[in-house]
C-alpha cells in the first residue's frame, strides 16, 4: 500500500538544492530499493521524494576507480556495477564477498552503495564492510564540498537523537574513498541469515588483517546489527594485535566482542543472546581463515 | 492392464497458456467502472467498538462510501457460523475487517481508508489455547453456534471437542504397564504464502441475482455461502474461477468473498472488487498449523505399544468457521499408522485472538504424525529397539481396527514397502557421503498416513459432452491451483473415452451456471473422485453414442462395441460405424435424423458416515494414503543452522497418473515441510499482532536453499479398489512426515529432543550450548561405535 507522494527529480544540484529548501521534509531516492520497500509497508511517511539519479553536474556519483591509493566508489553506483569491476577484488575481497550476497540479482542492479550506506540500516552489507576498510565520506552541499570519516558519520546522532548518518543543510554524499591496505592483506565478510538465499544480515562480521613492515599484525574488525548501527571493535582490533600472530586463546577475545555488542531487543532476525552468540563465533571463523595462520 | 494414457507423462495441458503469460487469473478480469474497496482493520485484538469516525473519509475525493458491520447482518461460517463480513460490535483479532471503504480507484480507496478512525474499549485478550482453555479465561464468543455433528462447550472458548475412545488399557487401567513415557509438541501458526493474493469482484445486479469472479478453490462452496448469508436463490448466483496462484488451502470455504458482495449489495449494479495486499494476507484470510499437543504413551519391554492418551489443542484465533473441521482428521491420526489397543484421544479447537486459522495443506496430519513419530522415537530409546523395529512391531497390518474403527485393507496401502524404500535410501547415504568439520550428520524417518476431511455427502461430478468432430469437452468444478489437475483429468477422460488426449478439453473456467456440482477441490480428493465421476460420465456418453449407433446400424445397444474410432457389432466387426457420424444423433442417407447429441453425466461419492460423539468411532474416513519419509541433515555446531541433504519420500498412491507431476508434487510438498520445519513462524507481538506479515522476515525456502538437497522420490503402486484406475491422494501428503523426520534426524545427530518448531538456528544453537558435554558425548559415542561418518572440531 502507497500514501500518495510528491516526486521530484532535479537535474542539476542547484536545483535539488532549490528543491530540498522549498520542500523542507524529503526522502532521498537513490536506488530506492530500501525506500520503496518502506514507503509500501507505510513506515516512512514521506510526502515528498527527490530522486538524484538525474542530477547530471555531479561526476563523482557515477565514479569508480582503483587507484594508487585506493578505491574511490561513487554514491551511486550499484553493486552490480561495483561487483564488475574486478580491478577492486584483490584489495578490497571483503567488500566484493559483502557485494555479491547483498539482496538478489534484481535488487544489486538498481540499490547504490550510497543508498546503502545513508539508509544506515545497522545490517547494511556495505556498513561494517566500509568500516574496516577506513572509508572517507565525501559530502556536497550548498556551502561547498567536505569529507569525514565513516565511522564519525556512523556515531553522529540524527535530528531524531538516534544514532545513525546525519547530513546538514540539504547535503548529499557523492562518494566514498577507501584507502589501500598493505600488500600482503586479507580481508574476509561473514555473516549469519535464516534463508541461503536473499536475505537481510542477522548480524555480519568484516575483518581485515595485515603485517606491517616490522612484522607486527594489525587487524580491524567491525561488524553489523549487533548494535544500531555498524561498528568498529578497536578494543578487540588491539587484544588481537598484542597476541601477534599467536592465536592458541581466542577464548578471551571471543567474549569480549559479545560483552561489547550491544544488539538491540525483539529483533526479528535474531535474539540478543544469538547474536551475542554468533557474532564471536564469526570473529573465530575470520580469524581461522587468515591464509599465513595456515601456514 | 495396459493403459494408453494414464501412467504417462503428458505435459501441462495449460503449459503454454501459462509460460506465454495469457493463462486467465482472476486478477487479470477487468470490468466496466470498477469500484475499489479497501478494508479497515482492527488493531485491536479483542475489544468492543464504540465508534466509527469516516466523515472524514467521505470528504476524500473518489470515495463512494463506507460500510460497516452495522449496516449488516449477514453471517458467515462453514460448520461453525460465528463471523461477521465485517466486525459487528466487537473484534477479535488484530486485523479483522471493521469498516470498507469504496471508490472509484484504488487511491481514493486507501486514502480515506487511512482517514477511518475506529474507538476501541480493549478487553483483556488471550493468544495462546491453554491460556484461552483457561477458566476464567476472556470468553471470546457468548454463544458457539456449532452446526450438528460438532461438540462445542458454551460458555468456554472451545467450540470442538473431537475425542476418540477405543480398547482397554493394558492392566486394567491407563499407566500401569512397566513403561510409560511423555511429551509435548508445539507448533506455532503458519502462512500459506500463495504466490496469488486472493482477489474477488462481485456485482449485485438490480434484479437481485449476483455475479462473483473470485480466487477460490471452490465455486460451489463459495455459492452455497452466500446463498445461505444473504438468503438468496442458488440459480441467481454466478460463481465463477479462473486459474489459480496457488492454494494450499487457503482458498478453500470462503475467506474474502462474502465481504465483497456486501459491499456490493450497497452499490447495486457496479463491480466491486477486493483484492489483498501481501502484507493482508498474513492476517487477513487464514492461517494455519497452531497445535499445542501433549501424549503418554505405555508400552512394554518388548516394543509393543499398549496404549496412547493425547491433548491436541489447535488455536484457531478469533473465528472457527474453517478451522472447526481440522480438528477431528487430526484427532484421527495422532495414533499414526500404528496399531494401538487402547485410545484416549482429545482434540480441542480453540478460540484465541490470534487470526483465524484454516485449512493448510494437510490439514491436522502434519500437527498429528509429529505426535505420534515423537511416540516412536521415545518408545524406542527406552526399550533399546531401533525406532524401525518398534515402527515394525507396532505397524497397521490389514485386518487391524484403526483409530476411527474401521478395518484396514490390502488396498489402503503397503506402507512396509514404503519404508523400506525409505531406509534403503538412507542407509545409501549414510555409507556415501561424509559430513564436513563441526557438522553432525543426522538421519530420521517418519511414517504418515492420511484420509480427506470431508463431509458425507461432499459429491463429484462431471459432464462429457461429445462436439461435432468427435472431440471432448468435458466439464467439472474443481479448480486447478497448479496441482496440474486438468492434466490428470485429461487423461483420465482420455483413457475412459479411449480417445487421444489431444482430442479432450477439460474446463479450466468453472462457473456455478454451466459446469456441474462439485463440493470443494481440498484435501487431495480430485484425482480420485472427480477422476470417478469423469470415468462414470464417460461411460454414460459412450453408451449415447452407442444407443445413435444401435438406431443406425438397427442392432441392440448392448451387442456394440465402442473402440474409440467406431462402433462395431460385437459378433461382427465388419459391421460397424464411425463415431463421426454419431455426434449429432444418427442421420439416415434420406436425411431423417434419430438419437442425440452424446453427453454424459457422472457422480461420485463414497460412503462415509457421522463419527460417534462419545468414541470417535465411524467410517468418517473413506480413503486412506500411506507413506513414508526420510532425511538426512547436518547440524552445524557452530551456528545451530540445519543442512538438509537428502530427503526421500515413498508414498503408496496407488496408479501412477503422472508420474512426472506426482514426483513435482513430493518434491514442492517437501520444500513447504523443510520450510514449516526449520524456517517459517508467524511471529506475534504482545499485543497479538503479526510482527512479520512480508517475506522480508518470513522465510520460505528459495532456491537457494533447496538447491543442495538431494531427493529421492518412490511410488508403490497398491491397485486402490475405490478408484476406476486404482489412484489415491497425494496433493498434500507429502508435506506430513518431513518436520518428524527432521526432529528424528537432529536427535540422531546431536541427541537432543525438541518440543517446539521451527527449529531455528538459534533455537537449535542455544540448546547445543545448554548440553554441551551431553551433544559431545552423544557424538562421540556415535563415532565410537562407528556408526558413520562424524567430524567434530
Amino acid at each position: 500500500m502507497f500514501i500518495p507522494f510528491h516526486y521530484y527529480d532535479p537535474k542539476t544540484f542547484s536545483e535539488f538544492l532549490e528543491i530540498a529548501n522549498q520542500v523542507q521534509n524529503y526522502q532521498i531516492l537513490a536506488g530506492g530499493t530500501d525506500l520503496l520497500v518502506k514507503m509500501r509497508g507505510g513506515y516512512a511517511a514521506c510526502q515528498n521524494v527527490i530522486d538524484i539519479k538525474k542530477i547530471q553536474d555531479v561526476p563523482e556519483f557515477q565514479k569508480i576507480e582503483k587507484n594508487q591509493d585506493g578505491l574511490v566508489l561513487g554514491s551511486l553506483v550499484t553493486f552490480s556495477e561495483l561487483l564488475d569491476y574486478q580491478e577492486g577484488k584483490p584489495f578490497f575481497t571483503a567488500l566484493y564477498e559483502a557485494s555479491k550476497v547483498m539482496g538478489c540479482h534484481e535488487i544489486r542492479n538498481r540499490a547504490t552503495i550510497g543508498g546503502n550506506i545513508c539508509n544506515a540500516a545497522s545490517g547494511a552489507e556495505a556498513g561494517s564492510v566500509f568500516l574496516i576498510f577506513d572509508a572517507v565520506v565525501h559530502i556536497r552541499g550548498a556551502q561547498g564540498t567536505r569529507s569525514v570519516s565513516l565511522e564519525e558519520l556512523y556515531q553522529s546522532k540524527s535530528k531524531a537523537g538516534k544514532p545513525g548518518i546525519s547530513l546538514q543543510n540539504h547535503e548529499l554524499v557523492t562518494h566514498f574513498f577507501l584507502p589501500s591496505l598493505p600488500e600482503k592483506s586479507h580481508s574476509i565478510y561473514l555473516r549469519r541469515t535464516r534463508s541461503a538465499g536473499m536475505d537481510l544480515s542477522s548480524l555480519n562480521l568484516s575483518f581485515a588483517c595485515y603485517q606491517e613492515k616490522n612484522h607486527e599484525y594489525k587487524y580491524r574488525v567491525a561488524a553489523g546489527a549487533i548494535a544500531p548501527i555498524p561498528c568498529r571493535f578497536r578494543e578487540i582490533e588491539q587484544m588481537l594485535s598484542s597476541q601477534n600472530g599467536n592465536h592458541s586463546s581466542l577464548e578471551e577475545v571471543q567474549k569480549k566482542i559479545a560483552d561489547l555488542s550491544q544488539p538491540r531487543p525483539n529483533s526479528k532476525r535474531a535474539s540478543v543472546e544469538y547474536k551475542k552468540d554468533q557474532v564471536s563465533e564469526l570473529l573465530m571463523q575470520a580469524v581461522h581463515s587468515v591464509p599465513f595462520f595456515r601456514l | 492392464m495396459v493403459y494408453k494414457s494414464i501412467g504417462k507423462n503428458l505435459s501441462r495441458v495449460e503449459a503454454i497458456s501459462k509460460v506465454t503469460g495469457t493463462a486467465k487469473y482472476t486478477a487479470d478480469l477487468h470490468f466496466p467502472r470498477e469500484l475499489f474497496a479497501r478494508i479497515v482493520r482492527s488493531s485491536e485484538a479483542h475489544a468492543i467498538i464504540k465508534r466509527i469516525y469516516f466523515d472524514e473519509a467521505l470528504k476524500v475525493k473518489g470515495v463512494r462510501g463506507i460500510v460497516t458491520g452495522e449496516n449488516s447482518a449477514e453471517i458467515i461460517g462453514v460448520c461453525i457460523k460465528d463471523q461477521p463480513p465485517l466486525a459487528r460490535g466487537k473484534v477479535r483479532f488484530i486485523g479483522e475487517p471493521v469498516a470498507a471503504v469504496v471508490a472509484d480507484s484504488k487511491e481514493a480507496a486507501l486514502e480515506g481508508s487511512l482517514k477511518v478512525k475506529v474507538e476501541y474499549e480493549v478487553l483483556p485478550a488471550v493468544f495462546e489455547s491453554s491460556e484461552a482453555m483457561a477458566e476464567n479465561a476472556p470468553l471470546i464468543h457468548e454463544h458457539i453456534p456449532a452446526m450438528p455433528g460438532f461438540f462445542p462447550k458454551q460458555g468456554t472458548n472451545i467450540f470442538q471437542h473431537f475425542k476418540i475412545r477405543t480398547g482397554e488399557p493394558y492392566s486394567g487401567k491407563f499407566q500401569q504397564g512397566k513403561f510409560s513415557a511423555s511429551a509435548k509438541m508445539n507448533w506455532p501458526h503458519l502462512a500459506h504464502c500463495q504466490m496469488e493474493p486472493h482477489v474477488t469482484i462481485a456485482k449485485w445486479s438490480h434484479d437481485d441475482s449476483i455475479e462473483v469472479y473470485t480466487s477460490a478453490q471452490s465455486p460451489f462452496d463459495v455459492r452455497h455461502f452466500l446463498s445461505e448469508s444473504f438468503h438468496l436463490p442458488m440459480r441467481k448466483i454466478a460463481v465463477t474461477t479462473y486459474f489459480l496462484g496457488g492454494g494450499f488451502g487457503g482458498k478453500s470455504d470462503v475467506t474474502i468473498e462474502p465481504l465483497t458482495v456486501l459491499l456490493a449489495k450497497h452499490f447495486k449494479g457496479e463491480y466491486v472488487r477486493i483484492q489483498l495486499d501481501r502484507e493482508e494476507m498474513f492476517f487477513g484470510t487464514v492461517v494455519g498449523r497452531g497445535l499445542d499437543g501433549e501424549f503418554t504413551v505405555d508400552f512394554d519391554e518388548n516394543g509393543m505399544i499398549h496404549g496412547l492418551k493425547v491433548t491436541y489443542l489447535l488455536n484457531s484465533g478469533g473465528y472457527a468457521g474453517y478451522a472447526i473441521n481440522i480438528v477431528q482428521p487430526g484427532g484421527i491420526v495422532t495414533s499414526g499408522t500404528y496399531n494401538i489397543p487402547y485410545l484416549e484421544i482429545d482434540a480441542y479447537g480453540v478460540y484465541t485472538n490470534k487470526p483465524p486459522l484454516g485449512a493448510y495443506r494437510a490439514y491436522g496430519h502434519p500437527e498429528a504424525a509429529l505426535l505420534a513419530e515423537r511416540m516412536i522415537e521415545l518408545v524406542a530409546e527406552r526399550t533399546g529397539y531401533t525406532s524401525s523395529e518398534i515402527r515394525k512391531f507396532n505397524m497397521l497390518r490389514p485386518g487391524n481396527k484403526n483409530s476411527i474403527g474401521q478395518t484396514v485393507r490390502e488396498d489402503d496401502g503397503n506402507i512396509f514397502a514404503c519404508m523400506n524404500l525409505v531406509e534403503e535410501d538412507l542407509e545409501k547415504h549414510k555409507f556415501s557421503h561424509h559430513s564436513e568439520n563441526a557438522h553432525a550428520r543426522g538421519y530420521g524417518l517418519a511414517n504418515f498416513l492420511k484420509a480427506p476431511g470431508m463431509p458425507t455427502n461432499g459429491f463429484s461430478t462431471a459432464i462429457i459432452r461429445f462436439n461435432e468432430d468427435t472431440t471432448v469437452n468435458v466439464m467439472i468444478s474443481a479448480t486447478d491451483m497448479g496441482q496440474g489437475l486438468l492434466t490428470t483429468i485429461t487423461q483420465i477422460a482420455a483413457e475412459a473415452l479411449l480417445l487421444p488426449v489431444h482430442k479432450i478439453e477439460v474446463t479450466s473456467i468453472p462457473d456455478t451456471r454451466y459446469t456441474p456440482y462439485e463440493w470443494q477441490t481440498v484435501a487431495s480428493r480430485s484425482t480420485w473422485m472427480v477422476g470417478n465421476a469423469v470415468y462414470k460420465a464417460a461411460q454414460d456418453a459412450i453408451q449415447k453414442i452407442k444407443e445413435n449407433a444401435a438406431i443406425a446400424m438397427g442392432q441392440s445397444a448392448h451387442d456394440l462395441v465402442y473402440d474409440g474410432k467406431k462402433v462395431f457389432y460385437l459378433f461382427d466387426k465388419e459391421k460397424n460405424i464411425p463415431i463421426e457420424k454419431l455426434m449429432l444423433g444418427y442421420t439416415f442417407p434420406n436425411g431423417k435424423t434419430s438419437g442425440m447429441p452424446p453427453v454424459g453425466y457422472g457422480a461420485y461419492m463414497p460412503e462415509m458416515e457421522y463419527s460417534d460423539e462419545k468414541t470417535g468411532q465411524g467410517d468418517a474416513a473413506s480413503q486412506w494414503t500411506y507413506g513414508c519419509q526420510g532425511v538426512a541433515l547436518d547440524v552445524d555446531l557452530s551456528s545451530g543452522q540445519i543442512l538438509v541433504r537428502m530427503v526421500s519420500s515413498a508414498l503408496d498412491i496407488g496408479k501412477v497418473i503422472n508420474p512426472v507431476m506426482a514426483k513435482s508434487q513430493v518434491e514442492g510438498a517437501v520444500i513447504m515441510g523443510i520450510g514449516g520445519s526449520i524456517m517459517e513462524k508467524i511471529q506475534y507481538d504482545s499485543k497479538g499482532k503479526i510482527r512479520n506479515p512480508e517475506f522480508t522476515d518470513y522465510k520460505i525456502p528459495t532456491p537457494e536453499d533447496t538447491k543442495g538437497i538431494e531427493m529421492h522420490t518412490h511410488f508403490v503402486e497398491t491397485f486402490d479398489q475405490r478408484m476406476v484406475y486404482g489412484a489415491k491422494c497425494l496433493g498434500e501428503h507429502p508435506v506430513i512426515g518431513i518436520a518428524p523426520a527432521i526432529l528424528a534426524a537432529v536427535k540422531d545427530a546431536i541427541g537432543l529432543e525438541f518440543n517446539e518448531l521451527p527449529l531455528h538456528a538459534e533455537v537449535v544453537r542455544k540448546k547445543i550450548q545448554e548440553n554441551h558435554s551431553q551433544v559431545l558425548s552423544h557424538i562421540q559415542n556415535k563415532r565410537a561405535k562407528n556408526v558413520y561418518s562424524i567430524s567434530l572440531l
